[in-house]
Protein backbone atom coordinates (compact mmCIF):
# COMPACT_ATOMS: atom_id res chain seq x y z
CA UNK A 1 0.00 0.00 0.00
CA UNK A 2 1.03 3.43 -0.43
CA UNK A 3 1.61 6.20 1.84
CA UNK A 4 -0.57 9.77 1.70
CA UNK A 5 -3.99 7.78 3.52
CA UNK A 6 -5.52 9.09 6.73
CA UNK A 7 -3.85 7.64 9.50
CA UNK A 8 -6.42 5.00 10.56
CA UNK A 9 -6.81 4.15 6.54
CA UNK A 10 -6.23 0.20 7.59
CA UNK A 11 -9.21 0.53 9.57
CA UNK A 12 -10.96 2.53 7.52
CA UNK A 13 -10.35 0.31 4.10
CA UNK A 14 -11.63 -2.93 6.37
CA UNK A 15 -14.96 -1.86 7.22
CA UNK A 16 -15.38 -0.10 3.81
CA UNK A 17 -14.73 -3.89 2.81
CA UNK A 18 -17.35 -5.72 4.96
CA UNK A 19 -20.14 -2.69 4.31
CA UNK A 20 -19.08 -3.58 0.28
CA UNK A 21 -20.04 -7.04 0.37
CA UNK A 22 -23.22 -6.48 2.01
CA UNK A 23 -24.17 -3.64 -0.27
CA UNK A 24 -22.86 -4.63 -3.94
CA UNK A 25 -25.62 -6.41 -5.27
CA UNK A 26 -27.96 -3.58 -3.92
CA UNK A 27 -25.72 -1.01 -5.21
CA UNK A 28 -25.68 -2.28 -8.66
CA UNK A 29 -29.57 -2.74 -8.81
CA UNK A 30 -29.34 1.55 -8.80
CA UNK A 31 -29.68 3.24 -12.09
CA UNK A 32 -27.10 4.72 -13.40
CA UNK A 33 -24.19 2.47 -11.07
CA UNK A 34 -21.73 0.69 -12.90
CA UNK A 35 -19.42 -0.01 -10.27
CA UNK A 36 -18.87 -0.54 -6.68
CA UNK A 37 -15.35 -0.32 -4.86
CA UNK A 38 -13.44 0.32 -1.78
CA UNK A 39 -10.73 3.62 -2.45
CA UNK A 40 -10.29 7.62 -2.34
CA UNK A 41 -12.57 10.18 -1.94
CA UNK A 42 -11.99 12.66 -4.97
CA UNK A 43 -12.80 16.24 -4.53
CA UNK A 44 -12.36 18.33 -7.67
CA UNK A 45 -10.79 15.24 -9.32
CA UNK A 46 -8.47 15.18 -7.26
CA UNK A 47 -8.08 12.17 -4.24
CA UNK A 48 -7.71 12.86 -0.93
CA UNK A 49 -6.73 10.71 1.86
CA UNK A 50 -9.93 9.35 2.77
CA UNK A 51 -10.61 5.69 2.10
CA UNK A 52 -14.29 5.36 1.54
CA UNK A 53 -16.96 3.12 -0.07
CA UNK A 54 -17.18 4.21 -4.10
CA UNK A 55 -19.92 4.27 -6.12
CA UNK A 56 -19.03 4.57 -9.69
CA UNK A 57 -22.10 5.92 -11.93
CA UNK A 58 -22.15 6.60 -15.56
CA UNK A 59 -23.15 9.94 -14.93
CA UNK A 60 -24.28 11.98 -11.92
CA UNK A 61 -27.95 13.15 -11.81
CA UNK A 62 -30.14 15.45 -9.83
CA UNK A 63 -31.44 13.66 -6.96
CA UNK A 64 -34.99 15.39 -8.16
CA UNK A 65 -34.88 13.06 -11.17
CA UNK A 66 -33.91 9.99 -9.11
CA UNK A 67 -36.63 7.87 -8.05
CA UNK A 68 -36.10 6.95 -4.39
CA UNK A 69 -34.84 3.65 -4.81
CA UNK A 70 -31.71 4.73 -7.28
CA UNK A 71 -30.54 7.34 -4.59
CA UNK A 72 -27.11 6.74 -3.42
CA UNK A 73 -27.10 7.29 0.33
CA UNK A 74 -24.19 9.44 1.48
CA UNK A 75 -22.95 6.53 3.98
CA UNK A 76 -23.65 3.25 4.86
CA UNK A 77 -23.70 1.68 8.33
CA UNK A 78 -20.97 4.70 9.03
CA UNK A 79 -19.15 3.62 6.20
CA UNK A 80 -19.00 7.15 4.07
CA UNK A 81 -20.05 6.98 0.29
CA UNK A 82 -18.43 8.67 -2.56
CA UNK A 83 -20.44 8.89 -5.92
CA UNK A 84 -17.59 9.31 -8.72
CA UNK A 85 -18.66 9.72 -12.73
CA UNK A 86 -16.84 7.26 -14.60
CA UNK A 87 -18.86 6.69 -17.78
CA UNK A 88 -19.97 3.44 -18.96
CA UNK A 89 -16.80 1.31 -19.14
CA UNK A 90 -16.05 -0.73 -22.19
CA UNK A 91 -13.62 -3.32 -23.15
CA UNK A 92 -10.41 -1.10 -25.30
CA UNK A 93 -9.95 -3.23 -28.28
CA UNK B 1 19.87 37.59 -37.15
CA UNK B 2 23.94 38.01 -36.61
CA UNK B 3 23.95 35.78 -33.63
CA UNK B 4 21.49 32.96 -35.45
CA UNK B 5 23.86 32.79 -38.34
CA UNK B 6 27.21 33.05 -36.44
CA UNK B 7 25.81 29.89 -34.60
CA UNK B 8 24.66 28.31 -37.73
CA UNK B 9 28.35 28.60 -38.99
CA UNK B 10 30.08 26.79 -35.85
CA UNK B 11 27.45 24.52 -35.99
CA UNK B 12 27.92 23.56 -39.45
CA UNK B 13 31.41 23.84 -39.18
CA UNK B 14 32.02 21.82 -35.26
CA UNK B 15 29.00 19.29 -35.53
CA UNK B 16 30.85 16.65 -36.46
CA UNK B 17 33.81 17.20 -33.66
CA UNK B 18 31.05 17.37 -31.30
CA UNK B 19 29.02 14.50 -32.27
CA UNK B 20 32.22 12.24 -32.38
CA UNK B 21 32.94 13.02 -28.61
CA UNK B 22 31.68 9.97 -26.16
CA UNK B 23 28.11 10.86 -24.40
CA UNK B 24 26.98 13.10 -27.03
CA UNK B 25 24.11 12.39 -28.88
CA UNK B 26 23.08 15.88 -31.15
CA UNK B 27 23.74 19.23 -31.78
CA UNK B 28 21.62 22.16 -32.24
CA UNK B 29 20.86 25.79 -32.03
CA UNK B 30 19.27 27.02 -28.92
CA UNK B 31 18.45 29.67 -26.12
CA UNK B 32 21.18 28.93 -23.21
CA UNK B 33 19.52 27.97 -19.78
CA UNK B 34 21.26 29.29 -16.71
CA UNK B 35 19.64 27.20 -13.91
CA UNK B 36 16.60 26.75 -15.00
CA UNK B 37 15.98 29.73 -16.43
CA UNK B 38 16.10 30.06 -20.16
CA UNK B 39 17.68 33.21 -21.42
CA UNK B 40 17.56 34.89 -24.96
CA UNK B 41 21.08 34.50 -25.52
CA UNK B 42 21.49 32.13 -28.95
CA UNK B 43 23.80 29.39 -28.25
CA UNK B 44 24.83 25.86 -29.53
CA UNK B 45 23.31 23.45 -27.67
CA UNK B 46 25.06 20.32 -27.55
CA UNK B 47 22.64 17.36 -26.41
CA UNK B 48 24.55 14.88 -24.02
CA UNK B 49 22.97 11.38 -22.42
CA UNK B 50 24.19 11.94 -19.32
CA UNK B 51 25.74 15.28 -17.71
CA UNK B 52 29.40 14.10 -16.32
CA UNK B 53 31.62 16.30 -13.71
CA UNK B 54 34.37 18.04 -15.29
CA UNK B 55 36.69 15.94 -13.28
CA UNK B 56 34.92 12.64 -14.38
CA UNK B 57 35.88 13.36 -18.14
CA UNK B 58 38.92 13.45 -20.29
CA UNK B 59 39.81 16.43 -21.75
CA UNK B 60 39.20 15.13 -25.25
CA UNK B 61 35.18 14.79 -24.06
CA UNK B 62 34.49 17.67 -22.61
CA UNK B 63 32.45 20.53 -25.00
CA UNK B 64 33.86 24.06 -24.51
CA UNK B 65 32.47 26.40 -23.11
CA UNK B 66 32.44 28.84 -27.09
CA UNK B 67 33.25 28.04 -30.12
CA UNK B 68 34.36 30.41 -32.42
CA UNK B 69 33.10 33.38 -30.01
CA UNK B 70 29.71 31.05 -30.14
CA UNK B 71 28.88 30.48 -26.67
CA UNK B 72 27.78 26.79 -25.67
CA UNK B 73 25.39 24.83 -23.83
CA UNK B 74 25.34 21.17 -22.63
CA UNK B 75 21.44 19.58 -22.21
CA UNK B 76 20.88 16.32 -20.81
CA UNK B 77 18.35 14.06 -22.88
CA UNK B 78 19.34 10.41 -22.12
CA UNK B 79 19.63 8.24 -25.04
CA UNK B 80 17.39 9.66 -28.11
CA UNK B 81 16.18 6.24 -29.51
CA UNK B 82 13.60 6.73 -32.42
CA UNK B 83 10.74 4.77 -31.78
CA UNK B 84 9.17 2.51 -34.34
CA UNK B 85 5.67 3.05 -34.22
CA UNK B 86 4.01 0.08 -32.52
CA UNK B 87 0.69 -0.81 -34.84
CA UNK B 88 3.83 -1.91 -37.24
CA UNK B 89 5.35 -5.35 -37.50
CA UNK B 90 7.95 -6.19 -34.92
CA UNK B 91 9.92 -9.41 -35.44
CA UNK B 92 10.90 -10.06 -32.75
CA UNK B 93 7.88 -8.67 -31.12
CA UNK B 94 8.38 -6.65 -28.00
CA UNK B 95 5.61 -6.23 -25.58
CA UNK B 96 3.41 -3.40 -25.81
CA UNK B 97 2.75 -3.43 -29.83
CA UNK B 98 -0.10 -4.38 -31.62
CA UNK B 99 -1.90 -7.88 -31.49
CA UNK B 100 -5.03 -9.48 -32.52
CA UNK B 101 -7.04 -12.84 -32.91
CA UNK B 102 -7.51 -12.78 -37.02
CA UNK B 103 -11.01 -11.64 -36.36
CA UNK B 104 -10.83 -9.11 -33.96
CA UNK B 105 -9.80 -5.55 -34.23
CA UNK B 106 -6.49 -4.91 -32.16
CA UNK B 107 -5.34 -4.98 -28.89
CA UNK B 108 -1.85 -4.77 -27.15
CA UNK B 109 0.62 -7.62 -26.65
CA UNK B 110 1.25 -7.50 -22.81
CA UNK B 111 4.62 -9.61 -22.27
CA UNK B 112 5.22 -12.89 -22.25
CA UNK B 113 4.88 -15.56 -19.08
CA UNK B 114 5.66 -18.90 -19.06
CA UNK B 115 3.62 -22.01 -18.93
CA UNK B 116 4.07 -23.04 -15.13
CA UNK B 117 3.94 -27.08 -16.67
CA UNK B 118 6.12 -27.19 -20.29
CA UNK B 119 8.24 -23.72 -19.42
CA UNK B 120 6.89 -23.01 -22.75
CA UNK B 121 6.95 -18.80 -23.30
CA UNK B 122 3.73 -17.57 -24.13
CA UNK B 123 2.29 -14.21 -24.99
CA UNK B 124 0.07 -12.61 -22.64
CA UNK B 125 -3.14 -10.28 -23.42
CA UNK B 126 -6.81 -10.40 -22.93
CA UNK B 127 -9.45 -13.26 -24.03
CA UNK B 128 -10.99 -10.60 -26.26
CA UNK B 129 -8.02 -9.74 -27.93
CA UNK B 130 -6.48 -13.00 -28.63
CA UNK B 131 -9.35 -15.22 -28.34
CA UNK B 132 -12.37 -13.62 -29.54
CA UNK B 133 -14.28 -12.46 -26.57
CA UNK B 134 -14.96 -17.04 -26.30
CA UNK B 135 -15.85 -17.35 -30.22
CA UNK B 136 -12.49 -18.67 -31.30
CA UNK B 137 -11.10 -22.18 -31.16
CA UNK B 138 -7.71 -23.06 -29.71
CA UNK B 139 -5.27 -23.11 -32.66
CA UNK B 140 -6.55 -20.00 -34.33
CA UNK B 141 -4.34 -17.25 -35.70
CA UNK B 142 -2.83 -14.31 -33.55
CA UNK B 143 -1.85 -11.76 -35.67
CA UNK B 144 1.38 -9.09 -34.68
CA UNK B 145 -0.03 -6.51 -36.28
CA UNK B 146 -3.43 -7.04 -35.46
CA UNK B 147 -5.98 -6.73 -38.38
CA UNK B 148 -7.05 -3.68 -38.09
CA UNK B 149 -3.38 -2.39 -38.52
CA UNK B 150 -3.11 -4.46 -41.43
CA UNK B 151 -2.09 -8.11 -39.87
CA UNK B 152 -2.99 -10.39 -42.24
CA UNK B 153 -2.94 -14.31 -41.53
CA UNK B 154 -0.89 -15.32 -44.33
CA UNK B 155 2.22 -12.84 -43.71
CA UNK B 156 1.99 -12.13 -40.43
CA UNK B 157 0.99 -14.71 -38.18
CA UNK B 158 3.12 -14.53 -34.70
CA UNK B 159 1.43 -17.34 -33.10
CA UNK B 160 -1.87 -19.67 -32.40
CA UNK B 161 -4.43 -19.29 -29.37
CA UNK B 162 -3.13 -21.49 -26.60
CA UNK B 163 -5.62 -21.05 -24.17
CA UNK B 164 -7.90 -18.58 -22.31
CA UNK B 165 -10.25 -17.93 -19.90
CA UNK B 166 -13.84 -17.67 -20.59
CA UNK B 167 -15.88 -14.99 -19.67
CA UNK B 168 -19.13 -15.39 -18.49
CA UNK B 169 -21.82 -12.83 -20.19
CA UNK B 170 -24.74 -11.19 -18.02
CA UNK B 171 -27.84 -12.12 -20.51
CA UNK B 172 -26.80 -15.65 -21.93
CA UNK B 173 -30.25 -17.05 -22.69
CA UNK B 174 -31.24 -18.78 -20.03
CA UNK B 175 -31.57 -22.77 -19.34
CA UNK B 176 -33.66 -23.18 -16.91
CA UNK B 177 -37.09 -25.08 -18.36
CA UNK B 178 -39.27 -23.84 -15.49
CA UNK B 179 -38.42 -20.18 -16.32
CA UNK B 180 -38.85 -20.84 -20.07
CA UNK B 181 -42.23 -22.11 -19.27
CA UNK B 182 -43.22 -19.51 -16.45
CA UNK B 183 -42.47 -16.83 -19.36
CA UNK B 184 -44.34 -18.96 -21.71
CA UNK B 185 -47.23 -18.67 -19.56
CA UNK B 186 -46.65 -14.81 -19.05
CA UNK B 187 -46.34 -14.30 -22.77
CA UNK B 188 -49.92 -16.30 -23.32
CA UNK B 189 -51.45 -14.05 -20.62
CA UNK B 190 -49.50 -11.24 -21.82
CA UNK B 191 -51.19 -11.63 -25.58
CA UNK B 192 -54.48 -12.43 -23.64
CA UNK B 193 -54.65 -9.22 -22.58
CA UNK B 194 -53.27 -7.67 -25.47
CA UNK B 195 -50.15 -5.84 -23.35
CA UNK B 196 -46.77 -5.54 -25.94
CA UNK B 197 -44.47 -6.77 -23.46
CA UNK B 198 -43.28 -10.23 -23.96
CA UNK B 199 -41.39 -11.90 -21.20
CA UNK B 200 -37.98 -13.04 -22.64
CA UNK B 201 -35.49 -15.45 -20.48
CA UNK B 202 -32.49 -13.86 -19.46
CA UNK B 203 -30.02 -15.64 -17.13
CA UNK B 204 -29.15 -12.30 -15.76
CA UNK B 205 -26.77 -13.76 -12.90
CA UNK B 206 -25.92 -11.91 -10.23
CA UNK B 207 -22.83 -13.88 -9.15
CA UNK B 208 -21.37 -14.39 -12.56
CA UNK B 209 -18.50 -13.47 -10.95
CA UNK B 210 -14.99 -13.20 -13.29
CA UNK B 211 -11.94 -12.17 -12.55
CA UNK B 212 -9.90 -11.99 -15.55
CA UNK B 213 -10.29 -10.68 -18.96
CA UNK B 214 -7.22 -12.95 -20.22
CA UNK B 215 -5.56 -15.66 -22.81
CA UNK B 216 -2.30 -16.74 -23.82
CA UNK B 217 -1.15 -17.09 -27.35
CA UNK B 218 1.87 -19.70 -28.38
CA UNK B 219 4.80 -18.12 -30.66
CA UNK B 220 5.39 -19.60 -34.12
CA UNK B 221 8.90 -19.40 -33.25
CA UNK B 222 10.07 -18.74 -29.78
CA UNK B 223 12.96 -16.34 -31.58
CA UNK B 224 9.81 -13.75 -32.87
CA UNK B 225 8.91 -12.76 -29.17
CA UNK B 226 11.01 -10.57 -27.14
CA UNK B 227 11.05 -9.92 -23.17
CA UNK B 228 11.45 -6.65 -23.45
CA UNK B 229 8.21 -4.34 -23.23
CA UNK B 230 8.44 -1.25 -25.21
CA UNK B 231 9.84 1.76 -23.08
CA UNK B 232 9.64 -0.14 -19.53
CA UNK B 233 11.97 -3.00 -20.01
CA UNK B 234 11.81 -6.42 -18.45
CA UNK B 235 9.34 -6.68 -15.96
CA UNK B 236 10.86 -9.29 -12.70
CA UNK B 237 7.98 -10.55 -10.99
CA UNK B 238 4.65 -8.98 -9.38
CA UNK B 239 3.90 -6.01 -7.12
CA UNK B 240 0.16 -6.23 -4.81
CA UNK B 241 -1.93 -3.14 -5.75
CA UNK B 242 -2.89 -0.30 -3.06
CA UNK B 243 -4.49 2.74 -3.29
CA UNK B 244 -2.60 5.35 -4.38
CA UNK B 245 0.12 3.30 -6.14
CA UNK B 246 1.33 5.34 -8.60
CA UNK B 247 1.49 3.20 -12.30
CA UNK B 248 1.89 2.47 -15.68
CA UNK B 249 1.53 1.02 -18.98
CA UNK B 250 2.67 0.58 -22.66
CA UNK B 251 0.35 0.10 -24.96
CA UNK B 252 -0.69 0.25 -28.68
CA UNK B 253 -2.37 2.94 -28.72
CA UNK B 254 -1.76 5.55 -26.13
CA UNK B 255 1.94 4.17 -25.73
CA UNK B 256 3.51 4.79 -22.42
CA UNK B 257 1.29 6.06 -20.16
CA UNK B 258 1.05 6.40 -15.96
CA UNK B 259 -1.59 6.77 -13.60
CA UNK B 260 -2.67 5.79 -9.96
CA UNK B 261 -4.52 3.28 -8.30
CA UNK B 262 -7.96 5.31 -7.29
CA UNK B 263 -10.19 2.38 -6.44
CA UNK B 264 -9.57 -1.61 -5.20
CA UNK B 265 -12.03 -4.44 -5.00
CA UNK B 266 -14.38 -3.29 -7.37
CA UNK B 267 -17.45 -4.50 -8.87
CA UNK B 268 -17.60 -3.66 -11.90
CA UNK B 269 -19.90 -3.98 -15.28
CA UNK B 270 -18.18 -3.82 -18.84
CA UNK B 271 -19.67 -3.55 -22.43
CA UNK B 272 -19.10 -5.86 -24.37
CA UNK B 273 -20.22 -4.39 -27.84
CA UNK B 274 -24.04 -5.62 -27.49
CA UNK B 275 -23.09 -7.67 -24.44
CA UNK B 276 -22.32 -7.22 -20.80
CA UNK B 277 -20.35 -8.92 -18.15
CA UNK B 278 -19.92 -8.46 -14.74
CA UNK B 279 -16.33 -8.64 -12.78
CA UNK B 280 -15.31 -8.85 -9.32
CA UNK B 281 -11.52 -7.57 -7.66
CA UNK B 282 -11.10 -5.46 -9.97
CA UNK B 283 -7.98 -2.80 -10.57
CA UNK B 284 -9.62 0.84 -11.17
CA UNK B 285 -6.90 3.77 -12.06
CA UNK B 286 -7.49 7.09 -13.49
CA UNK B 287 -7.53 7.06 -17.20
CA UNK B 288 -4.72 5.69 -19.05
CA UNK B 289 -5.63 4.31 -22.15
CA UNK B 290 -7.99 4.50 -25.21
CA UNK B 291 -9.16 1.57 -27.40
CA UNK B 292 -6.20 -0.46 -28.84
CA UNK B 293 -4.70 -0.68 -25.23
CA UNK B 294 -6.32 -4.21 -24.41
CA UNK B 295 -4.11 -6.48 -23.10
CA UNK B 296 -1.44 -4.05 -21.78
CA UNK B 297 0.38 -4.79 -18.87
CA UNK B 298 0.15 -2.25 -15.24
CA UNK B 299 3.63 -2.40 -14.03
CA UNK B 300 3.93 -0.42 -10.77
CA UNK B 301 5.44 3.64 -11.55
CA UNK B 302 8.74 2.82 -9.99
CA UNK B 303 9.68 -0.73 -9.91
CA UNK B 304 9.68 -3.63 -12.71
CA UNK B 305 6.76 -5.72 -10.88
CA UNK B 306 3.63 -6.16 -12.97
CA UNK B 307 0.44 -4.96 -10.96
CA UNK B 308 -2.27 -5.99 -13.73
CA UNK B 309 -3.27 -6.56 -16.95
CA UNK B 310 -5.57 -4.08 -18.77
CA UNK B 311 -8.81 -4.80 -20.36
CA UNK B 312 -11.62 -1.84 -20.42
CA UNK B 313 -12.47 1.67 -19.42
CA UNK B 314 -14.05 4.99 -20.13
CA UNK B 315 -13.15 8.57 -20.75
CA UNK B 316 -12.31 8.93 -16.63
CA UNK B 317 -10.77 5.75 -15.38
CA UNK B 318 -8.95 2.14 -16.36
CA UNK B 319 -9.78 -1.01 -15.55
CA UNK B 320 -7.51 -4.02 -14.86
CA UNK B 321 -7.49 -7.55 -13.96
CA UNK B 322 -5.25 -7.93 -10.67
CA UNK B 323 -1.88 -9.93 -12.38
CA UNK B 324 -1.96 -12.28 -9.52
CA UNK B 325 -5.63 -13.90 -10.90
CA UNK B 326 -4.36 -13.88 -14.15
CA UNK B 327 -1.54 -15.82 -13.62
CA UNK B 328 -3.27 -18.16 -11.50
CA UNK B 329 -5.95 -18.78 -14.30
CA UNK B 330 -4.05 -19.54 -16.87
CA UNK B 331 -1.41 -21.43 -15.01
CA UNK B 332 1.82 -19.19 -16.29
CA UNK B 333 4.05 -17.43 -14.64
CA UNK B 334 6.09 -14.37 -15.42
Amino acid sequence: MTAELEPNWVESYRRAQQVREQAVAGLLRKENVVGVGVGMRLRQGRRTKEVVLVVMVDRKVPLTDLRPADVIPSAIDGVPVDVQETGEFSIHT
Amino acid sequence: MDDLVRVAQAKAAYQAVLLAKPNVVGVGTGYRTVGKRLTDQVCLVTLVRRKVPLAGLEVQALVPTEIDGVPTDVLEVGDLRIQKPRDLRWRPAPGGVSISHFRVTAGTFGCLVRDRRTGVRLILSNNHVLANSNQAVLGDAVLQPGALDGGSAEDDQLGRLERFIPIQFNDQPGECSVARSVAAVGNALARLVGSRHRLAVRRVDPQAANWVDAAVARPLQDAWVDEEILEIGRVIGTAAPGLGMPVRKSGRTTGLTRGEIQVLDTTVTIGYGDRQARFDGQIVTSAMSSPGDSGSLLVAGDRLAAVGLLFAGSEQATIHNPIAQVLEALEVSL
